[in-house]
């Protein structure tokens, strides 16, 4: 999965990345508007809706959603996190994750610590190359996994902040 | 005061649930507890063997839910101390057979005579799990750091969570603190990294532990046995005294050297 050809890369900074995912409606509901500049009135990205979820998610627990799914927690191997949008782990993400389940090719998967059993975004299925080792210590960065070119390929965030942007618009 | 009932648990089979059993049972009989093994095991009857005590047995569980017996007479005193008794399941029925009401009659009586109450659960997360963990006031986990045993355990931990509200303590069962420092197995915070509980114990692998659950003495009475002090420990933390981990690291010359003479 994380072989040398299939690294690339997405957004603009980190920020506008949480903006996606909806964030922008609580900051609308909230009261004195008038420190907030970077309010948007809705979603940049066709108003999706999301999904928070708190605590880890353990063997075989399934979190199925057709919001874009946070995940502040861990998810464990065995579990499932499966959206019809994008998905955010705040957290280690040992399980299996499908972003853009009804299709959306746009569909993005980050996490603090990416290193799931298996990755779908849309049709696209990535399984690690190698076993995983049992004493894996976490990424160093957190990592955003898209398609790009008809590849399911993973970079870390800071990498993919340089440079590349139309998939983080849609 | 009533006493408490501690499930241990697991998922997987195989793990140690009933040697764990049995072993925190002795110690905390050797701390002068008064202490109930209940093998819910129904139908696979195990506890007994491990105990030393399968002579003995003359009425099971499901005699005293049925009625045939009164509890008192289906406890087993054991042979070796005066506060430590058994209730064996039976071999020739089924999990079915014993309803979740039987089964909390019965945790009720049990809390009426003793201190803790050890409850063997079978392995699986059907019927006679699901009337294990329903009475119990504690739950233990008990694993091995290999990575089927971890996967069945964090399901079985997610599931007393969601129907329980319990929290689970831990039990690291087998653990070769010699591979995990090599880097080829799991350590004791890799386990903990996934499975996220409150640790009670790690008992190390001991290939001296066969002998003890097949002769039907516990380890706890075997010095010869590595593991034997971190089921003491266990149990001294079930009581609530803070007793810190073993220490795995391998014996430098200077604690050899203190070994042999004696500090």
């Amino acid at each position: 999965m994380r072989s040398a050809s299939t690294w690339c890369a997405r957004p603009r900074n980190a920020f506008e990345a949480v903006v996606n995912l909806g964030y922008s409606a609580a900051l609308e509901g909230a009261e004195q508007q008038d420190h907030v500049e970077a309010v948007v009135a809705e979603s940049n990205i066709g108003g999706q809706r999301f999904f928070i979820f708190r605590g880890n998610l353990r063997s075989g627990q399934v979190l199925r959603k057709t919001e874009s799914i946070i995940v502040i927690g861990d998810v464990n191997p065995g579990a499932q996190v499966v959206s019809a949008g994008d998905i955010l782990v705040w957290g280690r993400l040992r399980g299996m994750a499908h972003a853009g389940a009804e299709g959306n090719l746009n569909a993005i998967v980050c996490a603090m610590s990416l290193e799931p059993t298996q990755l779908r975004v849309a049709s696209y299925i990535a399984a690690s190359a190698e076993q995983a080792r049992p004493t894996r210590e976490p990424s160093k960065s957190a990592e955003i996994a898209f398609i790009q070119d008809n590849v399911l390929t993973v970079r870390p965030w800071n990498e993919a902040k340089r440079g590349f942007r139309s998939v983080f618009l849609g | 005061m009533p006493g408490t009932i501690i499930t241990t648990t697991s998922g997987k089979g195989g793990v140690g649930k009933t040697t764990t059993v049995v072993n925190v049972a002795t110690a905390l009989a050797l701390l002068g507890k008064r202490v109930i093994a209940v093998d819910a095991d129904i139908g696979l009857r195990n506890l007994d063997l491990v105990l030393g005590l399968e002579n003995r047995v003359i009425y099971d569980l499901v005699d005293v839910v049925e009625g045939r017996c009164r509890l008192q007479q289906a406890l087993v005193r054991d042979t070796r101390l005066d506060t430590l008794f058994m209730l064996a399941a039976a071999q020739t029925r089924d999990k079915a057979d014993v309803t979740p009401e039987q089964m909390l009659g019965l945790a009720a009586n049990l809390r009426q005579i003793a201190d803790y109450i050890l409850i063997d659960s079978p392995a699986g997360i059907e019927h006679g799990f699901q009337n294990a963990v329903m009475i119990a006031d504690r739950t233990l986990i008990v694993t091995t750091p290999d990575v089927s045993a971890l996967r069945d355990a964090d399901k079985v931990i997610y599931l007393l969570e969601r129907d329980y509200k319990a929290r689970p303590g831990l039990i690291l069962n087998r653990y070769n603190s010699q591979l995990s420092r090599s880097g080829e197995m799991r350590s004791i915070d890799d386990v903990m990294d996934i499975l996220a509980i409150d640790l009670i114990g790690v008992v190390p692998e001991d290939s001296m532990i066969v002998l003890t659950t097949d002769r039907g003495t516990p380890a706890v009475y075997d010095k010869r046995v590595m593991a034997r002090q971190a089921y003491l420990n266990i149990a001294q933390r079930i009581t609530g005294n803070n007793v810190p981990l073993m220490d795995f690291r391998p014996p430098t010359w200077r604690t050899r050297l203190a070994r042999i003479f004696g500090r």
